[in-house]
């Protein structure tokens, strides 16, 4: 059986570890698989050591960094940038890096307060929640779980991308692969998400387990607004939206309605009303808020929710709209798209 | 002279064949490290960050689509913030480059739908038209970016931000603007405003290039576009 790219890229990694030495990879074998879009962090320890770890020509990895190679959500800036990359760029697999003793991750609410009061920034004029406005994360392992997670649920990019996990460790150069990206693909495909969007559990992922109990969510205050970025970012959201109080904590989705086979069923840019577990009623919202609370564990497949325009409520894993079918994974062609100059499809 | 100004003037100097130029480093050890936004663009990995002359280790390097910045408080702020608090950087350049492909209409670039791995093309489409409408030109998306930086209660009003422009093949940085000497913010930004302005101010004329390059190649609207990913082949 012939490698794929990834599993070339950890192979020659980890035969190279120790002398620091990766061999080019002989991009001619993998030319439908390149170039790569790759996130990480912005540390400076990554600039000469990332792409010898890859073994990937400068052309061939087209490199996103933010601070913590934090995605924020499905749709976040970060995403469009991740799709941009794909839809613009040519990027044909994801790989999001984190890397060992990242300086975000050991950054505590406390010291990042009082280096930004060194730098003339007071603490009033900063978010109220500064670990869920700035994403820090307790483990960069999971930081990288969540990453993939939010991108495999984005509607910008396609169902079929290989989307991969890896953790660099900047001691040894070694890549550890957390997310095997074919793996993820073979079972969510085979699960035909557009047809039957709720008929086949995650449950057969290979890969680790998306863990909700484990991940480091925000610490939100019962009784408080959560403070959170869309309090200032997004005008657009109903007063009634932002002061969603979380009073049941995180815990791991029952089979068939994990955050992912419900995103699935949200379009982002519909509205939705939902009951909380508080019993109370939040929204009409906009569906990349769902997806958002989705993902951070706020509501699950079982919270009662309503499309916009229906007067029926509905568990959200059940919320499918009749009238409208859901788009089969691959539409027909652009018809304004002009053809066009594309050197990466070129065949040596 | 500061590190940015020192940057720019050794810039000039080698394009314009002089082989001593560059600066040192350790004259500039309170600017460095500097925080840099630049476009994903792979044409720039050969040049950054060897065209400012900073050490990789001097170097925090912060990528995304057409270095843009969509608000004061947007996720690329955030970035920005990080990346002088918790890694120390002192400066931060924003760094557009030419013939940026984000400022072509998306339709215009859409490859083979086959590409996109199943993707609901339309769909997606929109969004990201969205948010690429909100790209006028690379330099007025530069002016927008810096401005948005320095309003930003997240970024301290002790940290210049400098915009400047880079030339993918001939390796030339522009001032756009210069950080050290930005004119007080003509808008401020408070965190219960919710609205970012909306107006982008004219960028202040380019100093004089070198006798090499005058200015950077125009787009041909209407003509062919060049080729996407350039290098690749």
């Amino acid at each position: 059986m012939t490698m794929r790219l990834f599993e070339a890229i950890v192979e020659a990694n980890h035969r190279a570890t120790g002398a620091h030495e990766v061999t080019a990879l002989p991009r001619s074998e993998f030319a439908e698989s390149l170039p790569v879009a790759a996130l990480t962090c912005i540390d400076v320890r990554l600039n000469p050591l990332l792409p010898g770890a890859l073994g990937l020509a400068d052309e061939d990895f087209i490199w996103l960094r933010n601070a913590g190679n934090i995605i924020f959500d499905p749709m976040s800036s970060m995403m469009r940038t991740l799709a941009l990359a794909c839809v613009i760029k040519g990027g044909r697999e994801i790989a999001i890096i984190g890397h060992t003793d990242c300086r975000v991750r050991q950054t505590s609410m406390v010291e990042l307060t009082d280096r930004f009061r060194a730098l003339g920034i007071e603490r009033s004029r900063l978010p109220e929640n500064l670990n869920e406005f700035f994403g820090l994360f307790a483990s960069e392992r999971q930081n990288v779980i969540r990453g993939v997670d939010f991108v495999r649920q984005s509607p910008l990019i396609g169902p079929k991308m290989p989307v991969h996990g890896l953790l660099l460790d900047l001691q040894t150069g070694k890549l550890e692969w957390i997310v095997n990206g074919y793996q993820t693909l073979a079972s969510v495909t085979s699960a035909a998400p557009f047809q039957q969007p709720a008929a086949k559990p995650e449950a057969a992922k290979p890969e680790p387990e998306f863990k909700m109990g484990e991940m480091k969510f925000p610490d939100f205050q019962i009784g408080e607004g959560p403070a959170d970025a869309q309090k200032w970012g997004a005008p657009q959201e109903t007063a009634a939206a932002q002061e969603l109080h979380l009073s049941k904590p995180a815990s791991a989705p029952t089979l068939g309605s994990s955050p992912m086979d419900c995103a699935r069923l949200i379009e982002a840019t519909r509205r939705y009303k939902l009951i909380g577990s508080d019993l109370k009623e939040y929204g009409p919202i906009l569906g990349a808020k769902v997806l958002q609370w989705l993902a951070e564990g706020r509501i699950d497949g079982q919270t009662p929710a309503q499309l916009e325009g229906s007067a029926e409520w509905k568990p959200l894993s059940n919320l499918g709209d009749p009238k409208k079918p859901t788009p089969p994974p691959t539409p027909p062609p652009h018809p304004q798209a002009p053809k066009l100059h594309q050197p990466w499809r070129k065949k040596p | 002279m500061r590190l940015f100004e020192a940057i720019v003037d050794a810039n000039h100097r080698a394009l314009a064949g002089d082989s001593r130029a560059g600066i040192r480093p350790a004259e500039f050890a309170d600017a460095l490290p500097v925080v840099v936004l630049t476009c994903f663009d792979p044409r720039l990995h050969p040049l950054m960050p060897e065209v400012l002359g900073v050490a990789e280790s001097d170097f925090i390097w912060i990528t995304n689509a057409g270095n843009i910045i969509t608000s004061p408080l947007s996720s690329t702020v955030r970035s920005l913030a990080l990346a002088c608090a918790v890694h120390g950087g002192k400066e931060i350049a924003v760094i557009g480059h030419n013939d940026c492909r984000f400022f072509h209409p998306l339709q215009h670039l859409l490859p083979d739908p086959l590409q996109f791995f199943g993707l609901n093309v339309e769909g997606a489409a929109a969004k990201l038209n969205e948010f690429l409408s909100q790209l006028v030109d690379e330099r007025k998306n530069v002016v927008q970016a810096v401005k948005f930086a320095r309003a930003s209660p997240l970024i301290s009003k002790s940290i210049p931000v400098h915009g400047l422009m880079a030339h993918t093949e001939t390796g030339q940085l522009d001032w756009v603007i210069n950080g050290y000497q930005a004119a007080p913010l003509d808008f401020s930004f408070d965190l219960k405003e919710t609205q970012p302005p909306s107006t982008i101010p004219e960028a202040p004329a380019p100093r004089p290039a070198s006798p090499k390059e005058k200015s950077f190649p125009g787009f041909k609207i209407g003509g062919d576009l060049p080729p996407i990913g350039g290098g690749l082949s």
